[in-house]
Formats: structure tokens, sequence, C-alpha cells
């Protein structure tokens, strides 16, 4: 009798450890950010969202007044910066026309569909930011209705910011390149001359310095403060090609064993009102 | 029916404040929806079951919408409000009392999701980061938290809506 009420005792004990096992998966497989939302989450996101950006858009509205108001002070500055531009656009224009028709050409001669340069691209505007403070995460008021889908990369006018983790029907979430998720490597090259590259990986982002740190690069290449960086397009997420930011430096890791760059972002993080999504071709 | 019209303000303030006040250096991190539940305890009147369900479906709506962490805010919401029912039935609510509370929940809040993230998505533990997310939150939340039990008192004063006092 009392080995039978062990026995038992025992079964009850595996029955809730097995249950508790079960709990922990399932919390830790829903707790991801980067998980594929269910068709009730999708619903509850939009609806709440939709309501937030409803109230926004007056405090929005007062806040691009603001804004004018302060540009005002610099419009003359920033026309006879325009000025000084525009007079170089029509030559980089002409350029830029006879590269494509080049490209389009070696493309039909080579049978080529599409290269890793070409995308699509979305705008969107930011509807919330980085409100739960450790996944560095942007909502934009783009969804899968505007043909946007998991891991797109997401860009402003400076440069890459992050790619797209979720998205609902009418919202995406965008996980930024400060993030400290791990599984975020993006493949790049640094520029050293016009047709000499070095290819690394960006690994992570140092929140002391405000800068990109980029591993994998060989020791024996000398590395000039202001390299330009980019992507390589060698990934299924970031297309070929888009800017990152610049060189300041270099030091080793923590063990003294690998060299890393540290590169400034091209982007502005702290203002991201309006960004870009793009769509690769060769994916569709 | 206050509750929800509080708890939905809350929300929306959030979300807007996210965007008009970030800054990676800011002092102003907002946590308006967590201190909002503290703020609507003596709504409730003492039923606290009625309470600790609203507090655990805002923290899911709260995951949907903004951190995409299913029932990771919701528990930590359904926990705090735990706390906070406990705290209001040993403390009185003055000046000094709300200030202490708050700060300690925001402590709370952010140890909590701080583990349960770099566990699940393997981060590396930094304590100047989980320092500054303290610090970051404090003044703009310890301020809101009074401006809003301000408010409730004003309107249930007017409405003649009775709630709990301590």
């Amino acid at each position: 009798m009392y080995k039978k009420k062990k026995l038992e005792k025992k079964y009850i004990f595996i029955i809730i450890g097995f249950i508790i096992a079960l709990i922990t998966i399932f919390v830790i497989s829903v707790i991801k950010t980067d998980r594929k939302l269910n068709p009730f989450e999708k619903v509850v996101k939009d609806a709440a969202l939709t309501v937030g950006s409803v109230f926004y858009k007056p405090v929005q509205f007062f806040q691009n007044k603001i804004n004018e108001n302060k540009e005002k002070n610099n419009i003359y500055k920033k026309y006879k910066d325009l000025e000084e531009k525009y007079k170089s656009i029509s030559f980089n224009e002409a350029r830029i026309n006879e590269l494509e028709k080049e490209l389009d050409d070696l493309k039909k001669i080579l049978e080529i569909k599409d290269t890793l340069v070409e995308y699509d691209k979305i705008n969107a505007t930011t509807v919330n930011r980085n409100i739960g403070y450790w996944d560095d995460l942007i909502t934009i008021d783009k969804g899968t209705s505007s043909g946007i889908n998991k891991d797109m990369a997401v860009i402003t006018s400076e440069g890459l910011i992050g790619k797209v983790v979720n998205a609902s029907y009418f919202y995406s979430s965008v996980r930024l390149l400060t993030s400290d998720e791990l599984g975020q490597k993006v493949s790049i090259k640094i520029h050293l001359t016009e047709d000499r590259y070095v290819y690394g990986l960006l690994s992570g982002y140092d929140n002391n310095t405000n800068c990109f740190l980029i591993e994998g690069v060989s020791e024996n290449v000398e590395i000039p403060e202001g390299s330009i960086v980019t992507t390589t397009g060698m990934s299924n997420i970031f297309p070929a090609g888009i800017l990152i930011g610049k060189v300041s430096g270099s030091k080793k890791d923590n063990f003294d064993l690998t060299m890393l760059i540290e590169v400034i972002p091209s982007s502005n993080f702290d203002d991201l009102n309006f960004v870009t999504v793009l769509k690769r071709k060769s994916d569709v | 029916m206050i509750s929800f019209i509080v708890l939905l303000f809350s929300f929306i303030l959030e979300n807007s404040w996210s965007l008009i006040f970030y800054n990676s250096s800011s002092l102003f991190l907002s946590l308006f929806s967590l201190v909002t539940i503290f703020s609507i305890y003596p709504l409730f009147k003492n039923n606290n079951k009625k309470y600790l369900i609203t507090s655990f479906i805002y923290g899911l709506i709260y995951d949907i919408t903004f951190t995409n962490t299913l029932f990771l805010n919701a528990l930590v919401f359904l926990f705090i409000s735990f706390i906070i029912s406990k705290i209001y039935k040993n403390f009185s609510m003055n000046f000094l009392n709300v200030s202490i509370i708050t700060i300690c929940l925001i402590i709370i809040y952010r140890i909590i999701s701080y583990f349960a993230i770099i566990i699940i998505n393997g981060f590396n533990f930094d304590w100047l980061l989980l320092l500054k997310s303290i610090y970051s939150s404090l003044i703009v939340n310890v301020i809101y938290i009074f401006i809003l039990n301000f408010i409730i008192k004003h309107i249930c004063l007017k409405l003649n809506i009775k709630i709990t006092k301590y």
C-alpha cells in the first residue's frame, strides 16, 4: 500500500515536471520577438495601433509646425547647400542613366533576371519607438497588405537601419541594427579604394562609443579612417550597396584575439520618423 | 469605466510619447502603462480578482501591440498588480510613499523584464544598460503618477464615484 502511494507520488512529480517543461518551452517560443504573429495578435495589434495613430495625428501636426519654425531659421544656409549639390546632379544623372543602360545590356547578354543591387521601395512612417526598451524595435505603418514581409531590409535616406522582424496586416515591427540581438549579423564590405574591398561581418553595436563593430576582417590589411562601409548583398535579407557608415578606428576584442573595426553609423538612430522598406527583386 | 478610460489614455499617451520624446540618451522614458496600474487600484474597490484580471489583459495587449513578447508583460503586470494590492493594504498613500513605491515598481519591472529578455534572447548582461533603463524612467513616471492621481481624485469627486480610501 505504502509502495503504491509512493509510486503515485512519483508519477505526479513526473507529470508536474513535464507540464512545467511544456509551459517553459511555450513561454520561450512566444516571448521571442521575431516569431510569426498569429491572426489574433495581428488583429489586436492593428486595432490598438490604429487607435494610437488617430490620437497621435493632432500631436504630430503641432510637432511638424514646431519643426517647420525651427527649420525656417536655417533656410538660407540649406538653400546654398542644395544649390551646390544641384550643380552635380545633372552630371550624376547622366552617368547613372548610362550605367543603367549598360547594366541592362549586360543582363540581357548574360541572361540574368535580377542582380543583388535591385530592389523595390516601400515608404513608411514610424508609429512608435522602442517602448519595450530592450529590443530596439520601431513599429511602422505598413504591413503585409502593402507587401511587407519578415526579414526585409529597412533604410532611411542616410543608410541601413534594420530589418522587419514581424508584420501584421497594417503594421510591421523593425529591429534596429543597434539591437543586442545575436542572430543579426550583416555581411559588409569596406571600400579601401575604388575597386578594392575588404569583407567582414557587422556583429554588434557598442552603446558606449555609439559605433557598430565589425569582425572577421584580416589583420594584415590597413583600413584607413573614413572608409565607407556598405552591405555586400550576400544574404537573403540586405541588398548590396546600402550605406552603413564610415570607419572611425579599430581595436582588439576582449580576449585580444581578433581585430574589431569601429564604424560610425551614417543614419541618425534618434530620428527615424520616415523609413523605407526594401523588397529585393531577386527574391520576387 | 473610469479605470478603462485611464488605461486607454495611458496606453495612447505611451505610444505618442515614444515618438515625441525619444532619444537614446533621454531621461524621460515612459512607463505610463505600468504606473497607471498602480494608480487605478482604488477604483476597483477591493475587488482584487477583477483588478488582477484587468492588469493581465492590459499587459497582454501591451505585449502584442508594443513589444511582441507574448505573455511577458502580461505576467509581469499581473505580478506587479499583486504586489500593489498588498501594498495598498499596508501603507498609507501619501506623497513620499507614492514616490518610493513607484520607484520600486519601476525597478522591479525593469529587472524582471531584462532578465527574461537576456535569458530568452541570449543578450550579454550589461549592468550599465539596466541601470540606465531604471534611472531614465524615474522622473517622468513619478510626475505622471501624481498628475494621474490628482485627475482621478477630481473626476471621482465630480461624478460622485466612491473610491476606496487608504
